[in-house]
């Protein structure tokens, strides 16, 4: 069963994993009053059970900067979604403050047949598909096996600064696949995982988005 | 089940063998024979109703004709029969049984499987601790168990739980080709009762093993098998040949890890992760058997190199390069010990030393590699012999042997580690009586003898010893 983003998020949240504050609207007006105590800019995206791919179906709306805007992105999500998916169930739309652009990259466990329980780190967003420049442990992770994981992937270089950027906070997000490998040791029902993109900062690192994926109750 | 508990395994009092017999051409037959053949010092006691004696030695007719009792049990007979001889065991005190046939749950038959499971439940019912079925069983020369008739009976300090019986014998004969020695070696087969994580757990607290050996094609239990090797691994080297390539993954994946996690091998990361050593096949295996239990701790990658002319020279750095090692330039210092002996050479000679400038000197590579063993620029030797000179016996032997010397001379010596790299050749047994061939024989058979490591080609002895200096990297650090 593949939980919502809100879902996803509020799970982790709750295990100390920092991601970026997210709130359910279902009702235009409770979109735009989200969006002025989230601050702006923010983005607006689709929650339903039965959409994988939220983009593609139209249902993301990115660098929100007014009451007004909100409130358009709010109708035209959820008339995109109605045309392209008539029979989704929809529980609404989610209201998030935009995080401010990091080096994307992507957090994510899966559940190997022999070892159980299997972190995966790389560079996150669109290059995962792309580039699959990933590497994998078996959880829990010694602090050593995180350092390594981060280390052993080529876009390293793009973490330590690239072209003049600051470096990203690596001991933050050695921290950060910490607290996710005690999370998943925690939750057993957890199949599948990603936190994707995790924008990696000079100081911190926010998970916004997540896509987490329980075992069905018939285990 | 604490390391030790698995200890009286290597110390039975007595063995009794059912279904011996003097029939060599049977696997079965030789176990009485090894155990005469390596000065097994208990009870020896074979079981055969047809037979007064058995190579010698007093033959039963059954368990229970045996005066005390006994400790462990080498299963000869037919797996059918197993349950009936588990139950006689049970009133003879046996604490082990030894389950040597073959043909059970392999096969994938239903009823080899049903019979598996109920040898494992009779086996429990009494208290019995099993190995097999479908294996060698136990090679522990240093109380005279043994599972072949070739095998050194000399132990040596490497450890070694094999699920494949031919891979056990290999691993030994090949091993011990090239001077390594053994303090256990177990051939599991099916894994029935104990499993490649019991042997590995008490491997790695056996003061008798410095090195653990492992091959498998697959393990009872992964995350336990994981825990056990990530342990293991930081008390001694655990180099692992895994069989049979698989691929993880999630075929029905909704998430880019479960998807991409089908392209990885969690094979090989699981036993990085543990700080274990993955050989690439068969022979880098041996390699690294060889590398962590006969050459000592090296602890950076600076090389010197001598034997070989020009040519092999180059190629000798341009593979040690390729390894990461750092071939470091020949030091002034020994340039000006070079000069009093061969002043025409003194200010071009390097590192690799070329051997073929060195003709009508008074030196050779033996001295210069001695003089790079005294030197603190360097962190370990490569000592090759030299083939590639094109000579009569007058003038190359003496150099050949002055290179063997002086090579074990340092291996004794101790102020670097070395190895040296001597060719494996395809010879047939007509070469042997040509003075070239039959010289590097010697050779290599003097290198055994004094225990110095050595491999068959350069690019392999540096292959090992990368993971050698990896893996004393990663424990310092």
């Amino acid at each position: 069963m593949l939980l919502t983003e809100l879902e996803s998020k509020k799970l982790l949240s709750q295990s100390g994993i920092n991601v970026n504050e997210t709130e359910l609207a279902t009702y235009r007006d409770e979109a735009i009053s989200l969006s002025k105590r989230l601050g702006f800019p923010v983005v607006l995206k689709i929650v339903s059970p039965d959409i994988v791919h939220k983009s593609d179906a139209g249902g993301v709306r990115l660098g929100l900067n007014t009451p007004e805007q909100v409130g358009e992105a709010y109708d035209g999500i959820l008339k995109a979604i109605r045309e392209k998916y008539p029979n989704a169930r929809i529980d609404g739309v989610s209201v998030q403050k935009m995080a401010p652009p990091g080096v994307e990259v992507i957090i994510g466990m899966y559940k190997d047949a022999q070892f159980g329980p299997v972190l995966m780190f790389g560079l996150g967003g669109v290059w995962v598909e792309v580039l699959k420049d990933v590497s994998f442990r078996i959880v829990p992770l010694t602090r050593e096996d995180a350092a390594e994981m981060i280390r052993e992937i080529k876009g390293y270089a793009l973490l330590k600064g690239f072209r003049g950027q600051e470096p990203v906070d690596i001991s933050n997000l050695e921290e950060m696949m910490l607290k996710i490998s005690s999370f998943v040791e925690q939750n057993p029902r957890i199949k599948e995982m990603d936190l994707n993109p995790v924008f990696a900062y000079a100081r911190g690192a926010v998970a916004v988005d997540a896509r987490v994926v329980v075992e069905d109750n018939a285990q | 089940m604490s390391n030790s508990s698995l200890d009286f395994i290597f110390h039975p009092q007595s063995v009794a063998i059912v279904g011996a017999s003097e029939n060599v051409a049977m696997l079965s037959g030789n176990y009485v024979q090894h155990l005469v053949n390596y000065g097994f010092k208990g009870n020896i006691y074979p079981i055969n109703p047809k037979r007064p004696t058995i190579f010698g030695v007093k033959a039963y007719p059954d368990l229970k004709s045996i005066p005390g009792n006994i400790d462990y049990v080498i299963d000869c007979i037919a797996l059918e029969d197993t349950p009936a001889l588990l139950a006689a065991c049970s009133q003879k005190g046996v604490q082990l049984v030894h389950v040597f046939a073959g043909r059970a749950a392999e096969t994938g038959h239903k009823d080899s499987i049903e019979l598996e499971q109920k040898i494992l439940q009779v086996a429990r019912q009494y208290g019995i601790r099993l190995i097999g079925p479908n294996c060698l069983g136990i090679y522990c020369p240093g109380v005279g168990l043994s599972t072949g008739w070739d095998f050194p009976k000399e132990p040596g300090t490497v450890g070694a739980a094999i699920q494949s019986g031919g891979n056990s014998t290999d691993l030994v004969r090949w091993g011990a080709l090239r001077g390594m020695r053994f303090s256990k070696v177990i051939s599991y087969g099916n894994a029935l009762d104990l499993n490649e994580s019991d042997f590995l757990e008490y491997l790695a607290g056996d003061p008798e093993t410095r090195v653990i050996m492992c091959y498998f094609e697959g393990v009872k239990d992964g995350r336990r098998f994981f825990d056990i090797l990530r342990s293991a691994a930081r008390q001694k080297p655990v180099i692992i040949l895994k069989g049979g390539r698989t691929r993880a993954g999630s075929k029905a994946a909704s998430t880019h890890t479960a998807s991409l996690a089908g392209s990885y091998n969690m094979w090989s990361i699981m036993i990085k992760q543990a700080g274990a050593i993955q050989a690439l096949n068969f022979d880098d295996w041996v390699d690294l058997g060889v590398a962590f239990s006969m050459v000592s701790p090296i602890k950076g990658t600076r090389v010197g190199i001598t034997g070989g002319g020009g040519g092999r020279s180059v190629l000798s750095a341009d593979e040690c390069e390729e390894m990461g090692f750092d071939v470091v330039p020949l030091p002034s210092d020994i340039r000006e010990q070079i000069r009093e002996k061969a002043p025409i050479i003194w200010d071009w000679v390097g590192n690799p030393v070329d051997v073929s400038i060195m003709r009508g000197t008074s030196i050779g590579n033996a001295e210069v590699l001695t003089m790079m063993a005294k030197h603190p620029d360097f962190d370990f030797l490569i000592g090759q012999i030299t083939e590639d000179i094109p000579s009569v016996p007058d003038d190359f032997m003496p150099k050949v042997h002055n290179e063997v010397d002086g090579y074990i001379q340092i291996f004794k010596g101790g102020l670097k580690p070395i190895v040296v790299v001597q060719s494996e050749k395809s010879l047939g047994i007509n070469e042997f009586s040509n003075w070239r061939w039959r010289l590097f024989a010697e050779a290599r058979t003097q290198f055994v003898e004094a225990k110095v490591p050595f491999f068959p080609t350069i690019g392999r002895a540096a292959r090992a010893v990368k993971e050698v200096i990896n893996y004393y990297q990663r424990k310092g650090s």
